[in-house]
């Protein structure tokens, strides 16, 4: 009996202090570097790191990405610099939301969201600082906050991906307003808390005014939507033919064929003008009580520097500096369908979109 | 001999019972105190944000939806409670009275998956259907069309009956074996036909038990999170959930989990109040019942049955989870990560296993040697924090914590004593049934032996009660090492566990590392609950 | 030597409420050193609340309790169980269940002296060669007389022994109980029973204490008791008796069955116990046999008697009567109560 309570208390003990030290999820190499790293080319560096924070305080990154996505590039940043990152994963939303519930303590240095929308959220709320101006010039101003709060790191369309055994190109919505006809009962898919559908709302918001937008998504959610929790399962269950089609961004699909290669699905691109065929930025930021700016900013660099976006390239998404090029087998960024709106803007309808999905029954 | 018991309230006996020893120290107070009050904030301030937001402003949530809300989760939680009562009671009469063979393998097989969280059952049952599935493939293999995916209510009432149900099972066996066969030979002889004695002598006095069971399963599908949201089915939990993920602000998520919080509450209730009227009190039978003997048709049917229910529940998800292991890994897919969560899931577990035990021992001495109305009060403290949803507890902790322990947000010890708070009375359980197997005479022989109160309990108290505290720790490290939605919202940052893991990469689909994940889940679970069940079953 | 030093357990006055039940109410005893005491009384009466008192499983509500001169409680005082020095069997004998006999002897003896008290308690009782068994592993008798052992080895000042023999069968109850006694007796200790069996009450004790709704209604010798109970309650307790009634004049009263010498005037009661009525055949007798129990070793017969009182008798084997034969009674001895 002796026995066990020693084994026992030993446990607890043990679990009490081994949990933290075990939070890392990247790879920890080398040690703390303080010089100055040589600049990945396009970038200029006007600043050194901040030394005044201690050099082994990770820095924390609330990430809206999914874990695959960021793992690499923030292994990378770790290698060059030396600085750990502790990344917390989860929904944009959902970070947006744990960031406003934190305030001033929030422990994240750094916040990169899926969306304008909800990172604009947190600019309206003054959460973030304001960034170097190397770092806003990387970016063309469209995809980047106007007060210079958060930069867009990858560009993404909104699309809908549709089974082509399912659907025929013409049998595709030509709009995204049809969505809400009786013709797609029950046969679309939708992610209503996913970041980019929540932004795609602040969009139709902006351009089409409060009561049309209560009208489609009240309609669709009349119409039988399947709900996902994310896009990806969305895509998935097209690609399987378990599902016509649903609301995406463009990257999802393509990724998809380069894993398992040649898939009975397509991506649908909506018109000019149509909300459905918004592009929006994935867009990061430095929050402003972080206590290592310097590193926090660094980091940001990392993630637009030249090879950072190769990688983001790779996954098919629009890298937003200079020269980088697009995904393979992608128009460029420029050729793609307009819906002209101001990102920034979203950040005022962000309130009202998410009271308005709510209240319609979608959420 | 079986007697019924006199309802409550009626004075059983005119001897002062010896079994009580009148006030307790100040000293088992203050330690039970320490170990209920830091559990109950959390709901207190819940409860408060209700009330506050009043029943005009619902949280911002229209009141239709809160409508439909209430029905989509009231159908699920009574259809699944009434799928396992039936089930359970089925499996457990099928392996405890008839003549099949092999009836204690049955009965072990079909408890076995309680390591199956219904959450890793959910996604199993994803992963077999659809046009990806397993079963789908092998169909199509045959030449047979494939299944369509299954989602939505049917598919959720599925997983939840057939994850569940062992837990019925669980408690009618021993009620079974406690049947006395004289009761039910004293009404066929007065002339009550087999199917009205089957209803008004068996099925009462196995009314107890099937109360209990019951209530543990809709308060599991209550709580249920993974499940639902995996399976795409509209329910309390998985609107807290998109509510939280969703909004700006915490209020509806925390009004949602109030109001599913008074639910609970008023589940626990009506079943306190529906054992109460008569109990039935036996004692080992005197005579062991004869075996039903099965023959033809119904023999066949029985492990058909049987055979159903243990491949649906555990031979298809194991099977599905190692062929996407396998699938994935063949694939090149990557799976580093699962050591270091399994590390971390275990040791979690056993963390929180551990100080549950310890600090469940002043409460067991407290409830049970000093039994009084005060006590039975703190005992029901106690449970309420037990049968709240899980999220809706995590979501408290976490606010609570963000607003007056600003230190503790995001650590490891939020995180014990959330689940300290939520899974203090399983052990509690364990450890009363224990002491009351002691007796008061043997400490108080202790003590006419010149040996003090602590001297007593560590001599001879906690020695005898050894073998029921181990069983409690082993119940709280199987129930922590399955917990998901508490630990998603209260983990440190980086700080996977096995659930968490199962949960995000089966959100996007990354099934092989979700696959791996849930069978090192399983795999770690099955020990505690061997060790459990191990114990109960064969006693 | 003053009483007072001589009185191994001294109740005064003690009083014990559970909720609405008082269990004892005005409670008195004096024991004393190196008697065996019995509190004797049906259930309810408050003789195991008694006994848990003296031990200090329990504080008395009101009065006072002395052991060996020492006062152990009172409105004042508590003295807990394990500083009290008074050893107890329980009724389920509450043996250790993970520990062998010799450490279950030892628990409340001293290290240094452990070894030699559990040698030569367990020889007093007669288990000597059984020190490693386990209790489950012994019979009814051998786990009552390991907690005897217990209870001895510490050597308290006081035993105090719950209903010690109700669990075991009719057969060995008669010989543990003298064995028991004999153990004591040799040991020299106090020892205070409970029982609500009269006849171990009688056979075992130096004194009886007769209990009745929390009090004490005699205490004597068990002889005293038998023949002289203070009231018709306690008559009937301590065994058979059949009563009378009669007015008592000068000295005597008259019953059916004869005449008696009394002190009491104006109404009384007359007690005739079974063993003291003699019934002989005789034909012209006014007595009928209405009823016989015939017991092997002696029989009990029921008489009706002219005037239609029934009276019972107790005599040996023989002679062999059968209901409706005409007999004669006589009584031997008889005691007498006021009536209420």
């Amino acid at each position: 009996m002796r026995r066990i309570i020693a084994i026992l208390s030993a446990v607890a003990l043990l679990a009490a202090c081994g949990g933290e030290d075990t939070a890392d999820t990247t790879t920890t190499t080398a040690s703390v570097e303080t010089t100055t790293t040589s600049p990945p080319s396009g970038t200029t560096t006007t600043e050194t790191p901040d030394t005044t924070a201690n050099p082994s305080d990770p820095l924390v990154l609330y990430s809206g990405r999914n874990e695959n996505f960021v793992q690499p590039v923030i292994e990378a940043f770790t290698a060059e610099t030396g600085i750990e990152v502790d990344v917390r994963y989860a929904g944009t939303g959902e970070l947006a939301t744990t960031i406003l519930a934190e305030g001033e303590d929030t422990p994240a240095d750094v916040f990169w969201a899926q969306d304008p929308a909800f990172i604009g959220g947190i600019a309206k709320e003054g959460l973030l600082g304001e960034l170097p101006t190397d770092i806003l010039e990387l970016v063309d101003d469209r995809y980047r906050d106007s007060d210079g709060r958060w930069v867009g790191i990858t560009g993404r369309s909104r699309v809908f991906v549709y089974n082509t055994d399912l659907l025929s190109p013409d049998e595709t919505p030509a709009t995204v307003w049809d969505l809400a006809e009786p013709e797609w009962q029950g046969r679309f898919g939708v992610a209503p808390t996913n970041g980019s559908f929540v932004a795609f709302v602040t969009g139709m918001l902006l351009a089409e005014g409060e009561d049309r937008t209560r009208e489609w998504l009240e309609g669709i959610a009349a119409n039988d939507p399947v709900i996902f929790e994310g896009n990806g399962p969305i895509v998935d269950a097209t690609v399987a033919g378990d599902l016509p089609g649903g609301l995406v961004n463009h990257y999802y699909l393509l990724q998809r064929v380069a894993e398992l290669g040649d898939v009975p699905a397509e991506n649908h691109y909506f018109a000019d003008g149509d909300p459905g065929s918004m592009v929006m930025a994935a867009g990061a930021g430095i929050l402003i009580t972080s206590d290592q700016p310097g590193a926090a900013a660094d980091l940001i660099r990392h993630l637009l520097s030249a090879e950072s976006q190769e990688h983001f390239l790779g996954l098919f998404e629009y890298p937003l500096i200079e020269g980088a090029g697009s995904p393979e087998g992608q128009p460029p960024l420029e050729e793609l369908p307009v819906f002209d709106i101001s990102l920034t803007d979203t950040a005022d309808t962000l309130e009202p979109a998410l009271s308005l999905i709510s209240e319609s029954g979608l959420n | 001999m079986t007697t019924i018991a006199p309802p409550r309230g009626t004075r059983e006996s005119r001897k002062p019972s010896p079994a009580k020893r009148g006030r307790a120290p100040f000293a088992l107070w203050a330690l039970g105190l320490l170990a209920v009050v830091p559990a109950t904030t959390p709901i207190i301030y819940l409860l408060w944000t209700v009330l506050r937001a009043g029943v005009t402003d619902t949280g911002g949530i229209p009141p239709a939806r809160l409508a439909s809300l209430f029905a989509s989760t009231a159908v699920l939680v009574a259809a699944v409670t009434l799928t396992t009562a039936v089930l359970g009671t089925a499996t457990a009469w099928l392996t405890t009275r008839t003549d099949l063979a092999g009836r204690r393998v049955w009965s072990t097989l079909v408890t076995v998956p309680l390591v199956i969280p219904s959450y890793v059952g959910a996604l199993a049952m994803l992963g077999t259907s659809g046009n990806s599935g397993l079963v789908t493939e092998a169909l199509r293999a045959i030449g047979l069309p494939g299944l369509p995916v299954f989602t939505g209510f049917w598919a959720t009432w599925g997983a939840l009956s057939l994850w569940n149900f062992s837990y019925v099972h669980l408690l009618a066996v021993p009620a079974i074996r406690r049947m006395d066969p004289a009761l039910e030979e004293a009404a066929r002889g007065l002339g009550s036909s087999r199917w009205r004695t089957l209803r008004t002598v068996t099925v009462a006095q196995l009314r107890p038990a099937l109360l209990s069971g019951s209530l543990l399963v809709s308060l599991y599908v209550l709580s249920d999170f993974g499940a639902v949201s995996l399976l795409r089915y509209e329910t309390f939990t998985r609107a807290i959930y998109a509510q939280f993920r969703g909004r700006l602000d915490v209020t509806p998520a925390l009004f949602l989990s109030g109001i599913l919080i008074v639910v609970a509450l008023v589940l626990v209730w009506a079943e306190q109040r529906s054992r109460g009227r008569a109990a039935l009190a036996a004692t080992r039978p005197t005579r062991v019942p004869e075996r039903v003997r099965l023959r033809g048709v119904g023999r066949l049917g029985a492990y058909g049955f049987l055979t159903a229910v243990v491949t649906g529940a555990l031979v298809l998800p194991l099977a599905t989870l190692a062929w996407w292991t396998i699938r994935g890994l063949s694939l090149g897919n990557p799976v580093d990560t699962v050591l270091p969560e399994l590390a971390r899931s275990t040791s979690v577990a056993g963390g929180a296993a551990a100080i549950t035990v310890l600090a469940v021992v002043p409460l067991a001495i407290l409830t049970v040697r000093h039994a009084s109305r005060r006590t039975r009060l703190l005992e029901s403290v106690t449970w309420s924090t037990y049968s709240l949803p899980h999220l809706a507890v995590g979501l408290g902790f976490l606010v609570i914590a963000l607003r007056f322990v600003p230190p503790l947000y995001q650590t490891v010890s939020l995180l014990m004593v959330a689940y300290v708070a939520m899974f203090l009375p399983q052990a509690l359980s364990a450890a009363q049934t224990g002491l009351r197997q002691v007796g008061v005479s043997i400490e108080e022989a202790s003590r006419g032996l010149g040996v003090g109160a602590f001297g007593t309990l560590r001599r001879v108290t906690l020695p005898l009660l050894g073998p029921s505290l181990l069983a409690g720790g082993a119940l709280v490290f199987l129930t922590v090492m399955k917990e998901l939605p508490a630990t998603l919202l209260l983990r440190p940052t980086g700080f996977e566990t096995l659930a968490v893991r199962i949960w995000s990469a089966s959100s996007e689909l990354f099934y092989t590392q979700a696959s791996l994940a849930a069978l090192a889940l399983v795999a770690v679970s099955a020990v505690p609950l061997y060790f459990l069940v191990a114990r109960d079953l064969h006693d | 030597m003053p009483d007072e030093y001589t009185l191994a357990i001294r109740a005064r006055q003690v009083d014990r409420r559970f909720g609405a039940v008082l269990a004892l109410d005005g409670f008195n005893i004096d024991v004393h050193a190196g008697h065996v005491m019995t509190l004797l009384g049906p259930s309810g009466s408050g003789k195991t609340t008694a006994l848990r008192l003296v031990a200090g499983f329990d504080r008395p509500d009101h009065g006072s309790i002395e052991v060996g001169g020492v006062v152990v409680a009172d409105e004042s005082t508590f003295v807990p169980p394990e500083n009290r020095r008074v050893g107890m069997v329980f009724q389920d004998y509450a043996l250790f269940p993970h520990m062998t006999v010799a450490r279950n002897v030892g628990y409340g003896v001293d290290r240094d002296i452990r070894r030699r008290r559990v040698a030569e308690t367990l020889d007093l009782v007669g288990l000597d060669g059984k020190e490693q068994r386990l209790p489950h592993e012994l019979s009814g008798g051998e786990q009552q007389r390991v907690a005897l052992a217990r209870a001895l080895a510490p050597e308290p000042s006081v035993i105090l022994l719950d209903e010690p023999f109700s669990n075991l069968d009719a057969a060995l109850r008669t010989r543990v109980r003298t064995e028991v006694a004999d153990i004591l007796r040799t040991a020299g200790t106090t020892a205070v029973f409970v029982t609500h069996d009269q006849e171990e009450a009688l056979s075992t004790s130096d004194f009886v204490a007769v209990m009745r709704a929390g009090q004490v209604v005699q205490a004597a010798r068990p002889t005293d008791l038998y023949h002289d109970p203070v009231d018709e309650w306690v008559a009937s307790f301590l065994g058979d008796a059949d009563f009378f009634g009669g007015e008592a004049a000068s000295g005597k009263v008259a019953t059916p069955v004869g005449e008696f010498p009394t002190n009491l005037k104006g109404s009384v009661r007359v007690m005739i116990r079974p063993e003291s009525v003699v019934v002989s055949p005789n034909e012209t007798g006014t007595a009928v046999v209405r009823q016989r129990q015939f017991f092997g070793h002696d029989q009990l017969v029921t008489v009706a008697l002219k005037e239609g009182q029934e009276i019972r008798a107790r005599l040996g084997p023989t002679p062999y009567l059968e209901p409706g034969d005409p007999v004669s009674v006589s009584v031997r001895r008889a005691t007498t109560f006021p009536a209420r």
